[in-house]
């Protein structure tokens, strides 16, 4: 469940190639490779492991001068399709 | 008994030569070969024992094949030759073919049946340079390639655009082709490209009776496709994903659906 309160963390094992904006992201867990659009991309770049969900979609929304809504259900989304592909977790939850 | 040796040559890295009993199918390597650069020695031996249908292809002590007819122990050795080739040190190597114009390459990653070989042979024959039809080595700090032009191996469904191409019936020996192994020269005299840098790269799919069409992609989606088309890439990881992205950041990126060859090969010549 990804709620405003969820601590995006990003998995220990990916390394990460910016490129024009976008991300490219090699797992060397599961030796998978991951392209992120501008938006996601940017999002990866802000999991510290401190901000929630809800103080990202905050920043970002200030950022891009964008309805708070509407940045809050990207990011949730963003955040969602990251955890079903084992490359963030939840801060608050021990690590497995 | 006198042996033959062929001279000498590199394969991206590998330095090897073939030694023979048979100097008629020794002179035929020759001619097939001769586009890769030459070696000042060889440190992989290949040897082919035996007379035209008792064939026995061996690389150092590994034996390759046995009681075989021409044609096959020279497709065969082409694909030891690859696996060879792809697996030299120092290199970033990606299963694609590629051609160069102008000092400037471009890079045409694909699997196998993409229709890669077609598009290169079709370009060398309009004027472009070859490099290869199977793997583009990146230098992991210049980012050049390193020409690999081995011979084009056309498939069946590709001879008839290429009439010229067919090799010597001598191969044959009684049995059917399933591939032709093409020396360069056979399309096109003198061309033969030089180490440069990617320009283009771009992914094509051949789909018969398709639009032949180019769309652009991001660097980005592009990265990750040169990846997956990279040989030994989890092996490498990090180290060949920076390198590739050095050859990226710098090159027009898409994909090419190819319904005809014509027309591929002028939608690449309007990228240029």
């Amino acid at each position: 469940m990804i709620d405003a309160e969820f601590v995006p963390v990003r998995a220990g094992a990916v390394y990460t190639v910016a490129i024009d904006g976008e991300a490219v992201l090699l797992d060397e867990t599961h030796d998978r490779l991951h392209h992120l659009n501008p938006t996601a991309a940017l999002l990866w770049s802000c999991f510290d492991g401190d901000a929630t969900v809800e103080q990202l979609a905050t920043e970002a929304s200030e950022e891009l001068h964008s309805p708070f809504a509407t940045v809050f259900a990207d990011t949730v989304a963003v955040v969602r399709d990251l955890v079903a592909q084992d490359l963030v977790r939840d801060g608050r939850e021990a690590p497995a | 008994m006198n042996r033959y040796a062929t001279a000498p040559r590199r394969a991206i890295g590998c330095c090897f030569d073939v030694t023979l009993d048979d100097a008629w199918l020794g002179g035929y390597l020759d001619e097939l070969f001769a586009a890769l650069p030459r070696a000042d020695r060889a440190d992989t031996t290949i040897t082919v024992d035996g007379e035209r249908g008792d064939y026995r292809l061996a690389i150092g002590d590994d034996t390759v094949l046995d009681d075989s007819e021409p044609f096959t122990v020279v497709n065969r050795l082409v694909q030891r030759l690859n696996t060879l080739a792809t697996a030299s040190p120092g290199f970033v190597c990606a299963h694609a073919s590629g051609v160069e114009r102008n000092g400037a390459a471009y890079v045409f990653p694909a699997h196998m049946e993409s229709g890669k070989t077609t598009l290169a042979a079709g370009l060398v024959r309009a004027g472009f340079d070859y490099l290869t039809d199977e793997a583009v080595a990146f230098d992991p700090v210049t980012s050049l390639i390193e020409p690999y032009p081995k011979p084009l191996s056309l498939d069946p469904g590709s001879w008839s655009l290429f009439p010229e191409a067919e090799p010597d019936p001598a191969l044959r020996h009684g049995a059917a082709l399933d591939q032709w192994q093409v020396p360069v020269a056979a399309l096109r005299a003198d061309a033969i490209g030089g180490p440069c840098p990617a320009r283009f790269v771009v992914f094509p799919v051949y789909r018969a009776g398709a639009t032949t069409e180019f769309v652009a992609m991001t660097r980005g989606e592009a990265l990750v496709e040169l990846a997956r088309n990279t040989f030994a890439f989890n092996e490498q990881g990090r180290f060949a994903l920076d390198a590739l992205a050095r050859v990226v950041r710098v090159a027009e990126c898409g994909r090419l659906t190819v319904g005809s060859l014509d027309d591929a090969v002028a939608r690449i010549e309007d990228l240029g």
